[in-house]
């Protein structure tokens, strides 16, 4: 489904990411861990468009299309989703407006009609009960004066009203408490099916408790250098990274 | 019927001796022009028109091919070229006069020119000493209008031409109204219009104020908007300025007794190579009053905008809250925006705050909603009407923010 390739990546004249491969396949959940500013959400921003972001080498392609030069639009339309690590609040865009212009758009892109707001509201109403939060949420503006951990949960209800086919889960987990991140957890769960794949970026082993993931990853020197089952995950939670570090140099 | 004066002749017929002062005054200040700090990023020059000719008369106006303006949940009253047309019915407890020739049946104690000083600006000077028929409103004590009353201000002639409509609103104590405005331009020559309103807004009466400035983009226009506030009264004043090719805009605001309650909040949205300059001054005068400003600005293409705002906090004022905000929205790299957001305060126990900032479309924001399959374009008209939403929601009138939204949005469509 995704296929990463080579992947080299700078900002500002600065390489972060330099060499990534990886390859997710359908109903796949992979989990990236790292040390903080290894890159893991400039990984996921490039993967979703952000401009800001040059690609001086490598590939990505998404259903065996290349996905380097689409628009974040497109990207969207085409089954890809970012669960930002900060999302962004916009005041004064009301956030049922932009889920509603959101789904119309992907439907449009899909050749399928229009949601009318009755429908659409029905539809949301049932998505609020699955992430826990209170319909006044749908009537605010976008994020504005969400606590951290409703911005988080926000998220998640995008996911599942815009039925992406890629999720990147940029710390979805970070900020929650314990139940809301059971109601995370429980939301990707259900969302989970053979056809759907996912990019988890954590720090914590604790959210894999509640999931089982494929493979775990973990991002370091601009490239990912270990790779392994849920088993990494636990051994990195008791260890840190300086062991992977080691091991390195040692190659080397 | 025509009445068309060639020359600035003042009036002889209302209040002589109030005209014939403003006038002197007038010939003693002229008109500003740059050199002048309330006027250092306008330039009227070009928009004065002065060797056009002035009218008063409604002309051949016919209602019906203006009733698109009109609101069906509202009492319009059509002012046309300054002149009313005063309607055969209005609500219980309002009177409208058309002050030409009435002027013995209104039995206020404010006069003409009580609040709009003339001093605070030479155009004011120039609409006292020049207008030749005066809109007067009274609420009677107590009355709470419910319907809205529209004002809908035309202009309309056979070439370029100059207006100076005038009009005075007497808020009873304990009264209440609600008024639209929309100011619109009947054909497509260049008009100057001066224009000055004053309200008095007497003891517990509030007053909604909402108007939606729609001229053509040839026209320049000076107005003023004047409000004095007696204890605990309160306004809520919202402009929405689509149009002109020059406007001015000035509120001279006074909370002239304790408990007086402002809020001011404008809109404007210029594109082309449209100049718009808002221009307030909030007088607390009095302890215990508030005030909040909120203008915005969205800025196309190579068009200009002016805040000029003053929170004027007199000495015993104490306990005042005096707020000011300003948010301008660059969308074009070639448009230029100008704030001058001031505090003036004589006295320590107060709370009051200013700011003013001015930027571009925020990318980060941009791309969350790309991200989400909303199309840039999509995205930037998304984020600009939110941006304005934020106006248009203070004006406490579905019905009008509806008309406003529609206007704004089709306005947008020309350039985003
Ligand atoms: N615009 C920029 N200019 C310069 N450096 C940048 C810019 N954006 C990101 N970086 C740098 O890129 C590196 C990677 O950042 P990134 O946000 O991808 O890290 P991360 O792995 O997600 O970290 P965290 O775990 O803290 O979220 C950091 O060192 C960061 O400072
Ligand atoms: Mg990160």
């Amino acid at each position: 489904m995704l296929s990463i390739q080579n992947l080299h990546v700078q900002v500002e004249e600065k390489e972060i990411l330099k060499g990534i491969n990886l390859e997710v396949k359908p109903g796949e959940l992979h989990v990236i861990m790292g040390r903080n500013g290894t890159g893991k959400s400039t990984l996921a921003n490039v993967l979703a468009g952000r401009d800001k972001y040059t690609v001086p080498q490598g590939n990505i392609t998404f259903n065996n299309e290349s996905l380097l030069d689409k628009t974040p639009e497109d990207r969207a339309c085409s089954g890809l989703f970012l669960s930002f690590q900060y999302p962004v609040a916009i005041p004064g865009v009301n956030n049922m407006y932009f889920l509603k212009a959101a789904v119309n758009a992907i439907r449009k892109s899909r050749g399928q009609d229009e949601m009318d707001a009755i429908d659409f509201l029905a539809m949301v109403r049932e998505k609020l009960k699955e992430v826990a939060l209170d319909e006044s949420f749908i009537h605010r503006p976008v994020n504005d004066g969400f606590s951290g951990g409703e911005k988080k949960r926000n998220e998640i209800l995008q996911m599942i009203t815009l039925e992406p086919q890629l999720s990147i889960l940029d710390e979805t987990d970070s900020g929650l408490d314990i139940d809301a991140l059971k109601i995370v957890a429980q939301g990707v769960n259900d969302y989970r099916s053979p056809e759907r794949s996912f990019i988890l970026i954590t720090h914590y082993q604790r959210i894999l408790n509640y999931m089982q993931p494929d493979f775990v990853h973990v991002l370091m020197n601009g490239k990912l250098v270990k790779s392994g089952t849920m088993e990494l995950a636990n051994e990195l939670e008791e260890k840190g990274y300086s062991w992977i570090e080691k091991e390195l140099t040692a190659a080397d | 019927m025509m009445e068309s004066i060639t020359t600035d002749s003042i009036r002889t017929s209302i209040l002589s001796e109030e005209a014939s002062l403003a006038w002197e005054y007038f010939k003693q200040e002229g008109y500003p022009n740059s050199t002048h700090e309330n006027w250092r990023f306008s330039n009227p020059e070009p928009f004065l028109l002065k060797n056009a000719p002035v009218i008063s008369e409604k002309l051949d106006f016919s209602r019906d091919e203006f009733d698109f303006l009109m609101h069906t949940d509202a009492t319009n009253v059509f002012i046309v070229n300054g002149k009313v047309l005063v309607p055969e019915t209005l609500p219980e407890g309002m009177k409208l006069i058309h002050y030409h020739s009435d002027i013995q049946e209104i039995h206020t104690n404010e006069k003409v020119g009580g609040v709009a000083d003339i001093h605070a600006s030479p155009f004011i000077a120039e609409n006292t000493a020049l207008f030749q028929s005066c809109t007067v409103i009274n609420v009677t004590e107590g009355r709470k209008i419910e319907q809205p009353l529209h004002l809908i201000q035309i202009n309309l002639g056979t070439g370029e031409n100059r207006i100076f409509p005038r009009l005075l609103l007497n808020l009873q104590p304990g009264s209440q109204l609600h008024i639209r405005e929309t100011e619109y331009s009947g054909d497509s020559h260049s008009w100057y219009v001066n224009g000055v309103t004053e309200c008095i807004i007497h003891e517990n009466a509030h007053l909604t104020w909402n108007t939606l400035q729609k001229r053509n983009e040839k026209s320049g226009q000076f107005s003023s908007f004047n409000a004095a506030l007696e204890k605990d009264a309160a306004l809520s004043y919202s402009s929405i300025e689509l149009g002109c090719s020059f406007l001015r805009r000035d509120a001279n605001i006074h909370l002239h007794s304790p408990g007086s309650d402002c809020s001011f909040n404008s809109l404007f949205l210029p594109s082309g190579k449209q100049h718009i300059d808002i221009s307030t001054v909030m007088h607390h005068e009095s302890p215990h009053c508030s005030s909040r400003q909120l203008v915005k600005g969205i800025l196309a293409d190579k068009s200009t905008g002016v805040f000029r705002g003053l929170a004027n906090v007199y000495k015993e004022a104490e306990k005042t809250n005096a707020h000011q905000t300003n948010q301008n929205l660059l969308i074009s790299p070639d448009a230029r925006m100008n704030s001058i957001p001031q505090l003036e305060i004589y006295e320590d126990d107060v709370k009051c705050s200013h700011g003013s900032t001015t930027g571009q479309i925020d990318e980060d924001s941009l791309f969350y909603l790309q991200s989400r399959g909303i199309s840039r374009k999509d995205g930037i008209q998304l984020m600009v009407k939110g941006f304005a939403n934020e106006v248009v929601e203070k004006c406490n009138d579905e019905t009008f923010s509806k008309i406003v939204s529609q206007a704004i949005e089709s306005k947008l469509g020309g350039f985003l």
